[in-house]
């Protein structure tokens, strides 16, 4: 069973929420608790100020999330146009593997296409060499090997 | 029958340290999310801000007192999240606690750099009408409480935002610190008392929007 001091300890610092408390204490601590009338009135004042401290939690604005995504093309995490893989994908093939690569590809591929994707760009991570953009694209039809 | 064979473009170095077995392989929920972000995937992007921007905006936000530095904070953040997408090495460490690394970083660039330049007053989170979307007694509450905060010894602020308000765990808060769990609460309880001393009038206060009190 835990001590009176230790209990009191560890409410001290983190609170009367066990789920802040040390893994490893929080089941003798509530053990403690339910056991002992004394230590109830030290965990009540520790309710309160926890209460007491309490602050809202921000929620990000629209504008700022719409900054950060985009900034991840700052990053090298770029939209390419790929019309030409797109082409050998389109033609000869099924509508299930144009799926399948559309899938491969990162690309969404729908009767509908949703307004902000189009069929022709898709989200590149850049090459850590900083290829320039013919070297990735000739990389990437290099790669796709589509049989008709 | 359609075969597809992409190469990974500018992948992650997986091959050393997949061979590292002194170290326990950690379990690391970002992990998946993070191989699709810096696969450029559009939709895990989205999810990463979505799983990681608020915690960072409230974490600059409550240690430095001021929400218009906490979006740059945050903005700053991400950059570095994108960037280090290609290279995360995954099975040594959490991704979440590299965010928080990161975004402290930063946090103490900025505490220093006001430290630094002398400043008649900083921005304090404080509306001087009601708040459109609380009652005017919990935004008052939580301006008094952020200003508060915001007079608390750095180690001591940092301490409790970790935490009390981000809800780390204590042994990862001590290790972002850089310090020991005994020192981590020393340093809690320090923060605690003081904030309970400078905020008791607060519990004394009539409260005028409560019926018949």
């Amino acid at each position: 069973m835990m001590t009176k001091d230790r209990f009191e300890y560890l409410l001290d610092a983190y609170g009367a929420d066990f789920a802040r408390w040390p893994a490893d204490a929080r089941d003798a601590g509530r053990a403690a608790l339910h056991s002992d009338p004394q230590l109830q009135v030290a965990w009540a004042k520790a309710v309160a100020l926890d209460d007491m401290i309490r602050l809202p939690n921000l929620v990000p604005s629209a504008a700022l999330r719409d900054q950060i995504i985009a900034s991840a093309t700052k990053a090298g995490l770029r939209a390419r146009r790929i019309r030409r893989a797109l082409l050998a994908v389109w033609s000869g093939a099924g509508v299930a593997a144009t799926a399948v690569a559309g899938a491969a590809l990162g690309i969404i591929i729908a009767h509908q296409l949703s307004a902000p994707m189009r069929a022709d760009t898709v989200f590149y991570q850049a090459s850590l060499q900083g290829a320039d953009d013919t070297d990735l694209l000739g990389v990437e039809m290099a790669s796709l090997d589509v049989k008709r | 029958m359609t075969q597809l064979c992409l190469r990974p473009l500018g992948g992650r170095d997986t091959s050393p340290h997949r061979h590292e077995t002194t170290l326990a392989r950690i379990d690391d929920p970002d992990e998946e999310l993070l191989g699709r972000v810096a696969k450029g995937d559009p939709a895990a992007i989205q999810a990463m801000v979505a799983r990681k921007l608020p915690r960072i905006l409230n974490l600059a936000a409550r240690l430095l007192g001021d929400p218009i530095e906490a979006e740059d904070v945050a903005q700053e953040t991400m950059l570095r999240v994108w960037k280090q997408s290609a290279k995360w090495k995954p099975g040594q460490a959490k991704f979440d606690t590299w965010i928080y690394r990161v975004g402290l970083n930063l946090c103490y660039d900025r505490l220093r750099r006001r430290r630094e330049t002398p400043v008649e007053t900083f921005p304090e989170m404080v509306d001087d009408g009601p708040a459109p979307d609380r009652g005017l007694l919990a935004a008052e509450t939580g301006a008094r409480v952020q200003q508060v905060l915001m007079r608390l010894p750095q180690r001591q602020r940092e301490a409790i935002v970790l935490c009390h308000y981000q809800e780390l765990g204590n042994i990862e808060a001590a290790q972002l610190m850089g310090i020991s769990v005994e020192a981590l609460e020393s340093l809690l309880s320090r923060a605690r008392r003081t904030l309970r001393a400078s905020l008791e009038d607060l519990a004394t206060r009539p409260r005028t929007n409560r019926r018949g009190n």
